[in-house]
């Protein structure tokens, strides 16, 4: 390397005019490239670092909960129900399916196709299930306030103290009064005898 | 000279307040003369309220939502207490006359006056009603009836409309009452 490098002395005039050509290259404090600026870690959210790690298992369970929501394979689809095959490997005889019976609450009419449906519903997917029984859960944890019907009792509610007490007054008036009435009515009546 | 004066008011206060304490006492009638016959009796009725009780029962006339309670209940207000024995006989001289005459006795004190007496030959049938006053207030009523199979005695305490009950004659249109029940059923 020694060799290759010129260290300004000797007479060779082919690379003195050499070296005077490229010098206006030679490097200097001016043209030197900065180095680059050292990268500071900017404060990012958990969720943002880990953003990459999570969205392959949130994309992987999204495709999940879409194969499971769709019609599963398992049944006729809904072309093979038509009767028209998907392809030409499917143009096989196949096998009758076998009747799907859905049980019916006695109380739908099965007459109607609104509650058929309804009741087709209600043997879902077990997601489905599991979905609408998360609701039904939800739904009694909402606190309702009880409507309190404000109830006029024509007559008032009294204790038993109160009632026994009430009753002995009520029976020791009647007998009073008509015991008072018998008095009137003898004292009284041989007088009103005479108008 | 100053003494004797004060001592003759002191003396005529003391006296009319044990007077009207007296009187006050002597509304109410002995009925113990009575217990014999009791066992005698086919039915007995006794009823007595008083006290705690029956201001329980007024206030609870007051509160039934009905005009008839109201108007006994504001009628009564002044009661204190009331007394009632109802002794019904199965057969006729099943019990001794003097024992009732006894009470009647009672009724002869100073302070009760006589407002009715009735002697009927049918059923020997005797009704006397006896009246007590303090001043212009009244502060007893005592009914007496005795037939040859029952005995009826009524000894009210206090003020009483005795014109309002007589118009009632024992048909109290006072409406019977839903009864509050604690979880144990008391």
């Amino acid at each position: 390397m020694k060799d290759y490098l010129w260290n300004k002395e000797g007479s060779a005039p082919e690379i003195v005019a050499l070296e005077k050509t490229l010098g206006e290259f030679k490097a200097s404090a001016r043209n030197c490239p900065r180095p680059p600026a050292p990268v500071v870690e900017t404060t990012r959210s958990v969720l943002n670092r880990f953003r990459p790690a999570l969205l392959m298992p949130a994309m992987a369970g999204a495709v999940l909960v879409l194969f499971l929501l769709l019609p599963s394979g398992n049944g006729p689809s809904e072309s093979a129900s038509l009767g028209i095959p998907k392809s030409e490997s499917q143009i096989v005889p196949a096998k009758p399916a076998p009747p799907v019976s859905i049980p019916l609450p006695s109380r739908v009419n099965p007459t109607n196709p609104q509650n058929v449906a309804r009741a087709a519903n209600k043997t879902g997917t077990p997601i489905k299930r599991k979905v609408r029984k998360l609701r039904k859960v939800l739904r009694k944890r909402t606190v309702t306030t009880p409507r309190i019907k404000a109830k006029e009792s024509p007559e008032p509610l009294l204790t038993a103290e109160e009632k026994e007490a009430y009753e002995q007054l009520i029976e020791a008036l009647t007998i009073t009064s008509s015991k008072l009435k018998i008095v009137k009515e003898k004292v009284d009546g041989p007088i009103g005898s005479f108008d | 000279m100053f003494v004797r004066p004060f001592r003759v008011v002191l003396l005529a206060t003391m006296i009319t307040a044990c007077s009207v304490i007296a009187a006050g006492q002597s509304a109410r009638l002995n009925f113990d003369n009575l217990k014999p016959l009791e066992d005698r009796a086919v039915d007995v009725v006794e009823v007595n309220i008083e006290g705690k009780i029956l201001n329980l029962a007024k206030r609870v006339l007051l509160k039934v939502k009905d005009r008839d309670a109201k108007i006994v209940g504001e009628a009564i207000q002044g009661l204190e207490a009331i007394y009632v024995r109802v002794l019904r006989f199965e057969n006729e001289n099943e019990y001794n006359i003097a024992e009732v005459d006894a009470i009647r006795m009672q009724l002869q004190s100073p302070g009760w006056e006589r407002l009715a007496n009735v002697r009927s030959k049918k059923d020997n049938q005797k009704i006397d009603v006896y009246t007590m006053f303090e001043g212009d207030d009244m502060s007893g009523v005592a009914v007496v009836i005795s037939e040859n199979k029952s005995i009826a005695l009524v000894n009210v305490i206090g003020p009483i409309d005795i014109d309002l009950l007589a118009e009632l004659g024992g048909k109290l249109n006072i409406p019977s009452i839903d009864i509050e029940t604690d979880d144990d059923g008391n």
